[in-house]
């Protein structure tokens, strides 16, 4: 950023955001009129992707329920969005009431939001980073007082690797935050894919290019090799709503198909 | 078990206040009835049909609504809640305020989309009495007002959370800009107070350290705190960094500043960069100019004689300025001037690399750039008029000419000779326009006495190096001579020989062209300048003045008279030094004296053809002396002072 750009990057609320537009997706009010038109496009591009969106949010919860089951009492949270339905801390706590969450993200409102609801939680936070710089979100300051990287540590990556196009070289992203973590702990990603409803995702793709954080789909081939290195645990990567779904499924809507996810544990 | 995992409500969902968080109440699973309410009927055998109840109430809500807690947390709350309600429609006495606190509950289990709140009153209106085996009349009625407290509790929970998420959103935003705006202003402060190549605090940041050193010595007691400043720059850089060009350039003064900061340290000295190679230390807690002058030595010490940038050599050489002050008398800007004004002076002295500012110095400095700022305004008023010495010949002692002398009537300082202000106006140039009006006023004057004898003196005027310069000079010359009608023969312009010297081929071709003219040329302070001989014979001049310095040593009588008892015990001992074999390089320093000299600088001229004119004459043994050695011309307090034009009409 240039010292004179005085507006400064994301803090415009009338381009739409995708943090923001994520929020509505789930049904949250933490949005304005141009992320809610932002939607309504996506929604004509490709009707229904709110359900893949909400199928995302019900794999982050579950993930984090079994990760908090497996041991885990410490998250990174990288691409956090606005604190919505179903938060990390939130649902980790639900059954472990000491779990850490950093939540991260490269949206200064996100952020901001973020800090104001955390302010008095004194084992969650929210920090302002961007994923394609890993080095700095594991050596900032409020990461290294909230968590011990010598104890396993889960790392969220959820729908925000496809905010990383191959030029910032996501794989190598996804090796350092790996490396920097203990043995046993767990990278948890979920990405957009294009094997079905192809037309309608390239036509979404072209929304979010006229966001800050334009996205790309990745074929479940590539969104595998991300994950290279990580031992993932079973299903392995799957679409979303088929990754351990609850005894009682949730209706399994055929746009949720381009959101894949899975879990790894680190070596 | 699933009812395992209940919602905390540690999430700022909003809940209107007083709401009671029974979510948890209601998450049970099977059996229990809340509140120990008195359930008329078989509330007992009926949780098995609640229990397919709320299934159907839970698919309902699903299909339009997203459920962050999942399907099964999400069956079981709605399961409390149905059963609060069938509490509701039974108890005695009736509370249709429960219906508003299901209502708030479902948004605050997340079950909050305005579709579900359709669907919930629609189920719940069609199916909750019959699956809940609950017959009495009066319930439908009461279910009805259950509904309607539901809706009620449903949106002003909405409403609220609504409400809060906007002003949580917005406040964010607000917050993101204040945060980008403060860090944006750090980011513009840091720019404006360092320098964007090095990083090192600038010239601004320098001035508030001086600033604030000033105002809050360091020190105890503060009045007695001095301080030092170095300033520094690198010799030849501009020519250094035009040959490396701009990357290898700015890469010679990162090697400069890593050291220069090394050093500052190492030792606590405040660093910053001026810009381009202007460096400057700042030492405090000085106890004298010898600290100060400390950390210029260890400055020019730090900067090693060559530097490697890419691999290559570059030689550099630093300077220093120093000022070293009692802190609190010092003012920053005066303070950096000093030192700026020093490092000029070691700029321009080759023999030294460092200085400590000196105030005399400065002093002086200031009084001539007054001077030189006056002048222009002084030429317009008037200011500058001649004085005339005589030149007399030594012969007959007759009036032969007069020296015409610059004389600047100042307004304040009196009546200054031309050695405080000829060379300012020639850093100026304002010696051409200066030089030619004190030309035309000495032409006009000598053209005046000429109408008045038979035999007019003739005026002799001084060039300047820089007239000398101009290939206009003899044009204007000839039109002043054309303007006040003096005859050329009538004037003659001095020059020095360093003036023919340093100007070369222009000024050759000058004094050629002003020689056509018919003037006469003299050189001025002849043997003074560094020059040779040569230039003597290549241009067309008419005589040599010799400087008043030629007297020095002079004797009354020619040295062959004197006795030998009278030669001075420095002087050479004949013994050692046989005079009859003596070459003229060797011969030693007493022989080499004045009374050598000037005969034969004489004899010189007159050989040469040329009239002699010895300036500086001040007694009558020297004037008799001269006359003895045939001299042509003399001029000195002795043969009559500088003076009026009046005073020298009167001699005509
Ligand atoms: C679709 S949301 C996902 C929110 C949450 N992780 C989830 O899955 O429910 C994507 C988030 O990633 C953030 N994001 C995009 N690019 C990012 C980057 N390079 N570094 C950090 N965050 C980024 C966006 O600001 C946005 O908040």
């Amino acid at each position: 950023m240039d010292v004179l750009s005085w507006v400064p990057d994301g803090v415009d609320v009338t381009v739409p955001n995708v943090a923001r537009a994520y929020d509505y997706y789930l049904g949250g009010y933490h949005n304005f009129a141009a992320d809610r038109e932002f939607v309504a496009r996506v929604e004509v591009a490709m009707p229904g992707f709110s359900y893949a969106a909400q199928a995302n949010r019900a794999f982050l919860g579950r993930a984090v329920r079994w990760l908090v089951d497996a041991g885990v009492r410490q998250f990174l949270d990288i691409g956090s969005g606005i604190p919505t339905l179903g938060n990390v801390h939130e649902v980790a706590r639900q059954s472990a009431p000491d779990a850490r969450v950093v939540y991260v993200d490269i949206d200064p409102v996100a952020v901001a939001h973020g800090r104001m609801i955390l302010a008095d939680d004194p084992y969650a936070t929210s920090i302002e980073a961007d994923l394609r710089r890993p080095a700095e979100i594991l050596g900032h300051p409020e990461v290294l007082q909230l968590l011990d990287f010598s104890q396993p540590t889960a790392v969220l990556l959820m729908a925000v690797l496809h905010f990383v196009p191959d030029s910032d070289d996501p794989a190598g992203i996804i090796a350092r935050l790996r490396d920097g973590l203990a043995p046993g702990s767990y990278l948890a990603i979920s990405h957009v894919t294009a094997s079905t409803h192809r037309r309608e995702i390239e036509q979404v793709r072209r929304l979010y290019q006229h966001t800050l954080t334009p996205g790309l789909p990745r074929a479940p081939r590539q969104v595998k090799k991300l994950l290279a290195g990580l031992d993932l645990v079973k299903p392995g990567l799957t679409r979303v709503d088929d990754w351990l779904p609850d005894s009682m499924r949730a209706t399994r809507h055929p746009q949720a198909e381009v959101m894949l996810g899975a879990v790894g544990r680190t070596r | 078990m699933e009812g395992a995992h209940q919602m905390t409500q540690s999430r700022t969902g909003p809940r209107s206040a007083g709401t009671p968080a029974s979510v948890e109440d209601g998450a049970v699973t099977s059996g229990a009835v809340e509140d120990g309410a008195a359930t008329p009927g078989a509330a007992g055998d009926c949780v098995a049909d609640l229990a397919s109840f709320s299934a159907s109430w839970e698919r309902a809500v699903s299909s339009t609504n997203f459920l962050p807690a999942g399907r099964a947390r999400s069956r079981a709350t709605l399961q409390g809640l149905a059963q609060r309600l069938v509490a509701a429609v039974t108890a005695e006495p009736f509370d249709a305020s429960a219906g508003y606190r299901v209502g708030a509950d479902l948004v605050a289990a997340d079950i909050s989309s305005p579709r579900a709140l359709g669907h919930s009153l629609t189920l719940l209106h069609q199916r909750l009495l019959a699956d809940a085996g609950v017959t009495d009349e009066r319930t439908p009625a009461r279910l009805a007002d259950l509904c309607g407290q539901l809706a009620t509790g449903f949106t002003e929970a909405l409403r609220d959370r609504a409400l809060t998420a906007a002003e949580g959103i917005n406040n964010a935003e607000r917050a993101a800009w204040r945060d980008k705006q403060y860090a944006l202003q750090a980011r513009l402060q840091h720019a404006l107070l360092h320098d964007q190549l090095t990083g090192l605090p600038n010239r601004s940041a320098l001035m508030r350290r001086l600033a604030s050193l000033v105002a809050d010595p360091p020190a105890d007691p503060p009045s007695e705190a001095r301080l030092g400043i170095v300033l520094l720059n690198l010799n030849r850089f501009k020519a250094v960094y035009d040959s490396l060009g701009p990357t290898r350039g700015d890469q010679l003064l990162l090697a400069v500043a890593r050291r220069l900061r090394a050093l500052a340290a190492r030792e606590g000295y405040y660093l910053a960069h001026l810009g381009g190679d202007e460096f400057a230390l700042v030492a405090e807690r000085t106890t004298g100019t010898d600290d100060a002058v400390k950390v210029a030595d260890q400055v020019l010490r730090a900067l090693p004689e060559r530097m490697s940038v890419d691999g290559h050599q570059i030689p550099v050489t630093a300077r220093c300025g120093v000022v070293e002050r009692p802190a609190g008398r010092a003012d920053p800007t005066e303070l950096l001037r000093a030192a700026h004004i020093t490092l000029g002076w070691v700029a321009s002295d080759h023999r030294t690399r460092w200085m400590v500012f000196d105030a005399e110095r400065n002093a002086a400095e200031v009084a001539r750039h007054e001077l030189t700022a006056a002048m222009p305004a002084a030429l317009a008023r008037g200011e500058f008029t001649l004085a005339y010495q005589p030149l007399v010949r030594l012969a007959d002692r007759t009036l032969a000419g007069v020296e015409a002398l610059a004389r600047w009537h100042h307004p304040e300082l009196g009546v200054l000779g031309p050695a405080r202000f000829i060379s300012l106006a020639e850093s100026t140039g304002l010696i051409e326009p200066l030089g030619l009006r004190l030309l035309e006023q000495a032409c006009a004057q000598a053209a005046g006495w000429r109408r008045l004898g038979p035999a007019p003196p003739f005026v002799s005027v001084n060039l300047a190096v820089a007239q000398l310069r101009d290939p206009g000079l003899p044009a204007a010359v000839a039109a002043v001579l054309d303007r006040t009608g003096l005859p050329p023969d009538l004037l003659q312009l001095e020059v020095t020989e360093n003036a023919i010297v340093d100007t070369g081929d222009t000024s050759l071709d000058v004094l050629h062209a002003l020689a056509d003219l018919g003037v006469r040329l003299a050189i001025d302070d002849f043997g003074t300048g560094y020059s040779s001989l040569a230039y003597l014979s290549e241009i067309p001049i008419h005589s040599i003045k010799l400087a008043a310095g030629f007297l020095r040593g002079l004797a009354a009588v020619p040295p062959e008279s004197v006795p030998p008892e009278s030669v001075p015990p420095e002087s050479v001992s004949p013994e050692s030094v046989p005079s009859g074999a003596l070459a003229p390089h060797t011969l030693p320093p007493a022989r080499r004296s004045n009374d050598t000299l000037v005969p034969a600088l004489i004899d010189l001229g007159h050989d040469l053809g040329l009239s002699v004119t010895v300036e500086g004459i001040e007694t009558a043994v020297q004037a008799e002396r001269l006359t003895g050695l045939g001299c042509d011309l003399g001029q000195g307090f002795h043969l009559g002072r500088p003076t009026t034009a009046d005073e020298i009409t009167r001699l005509v």
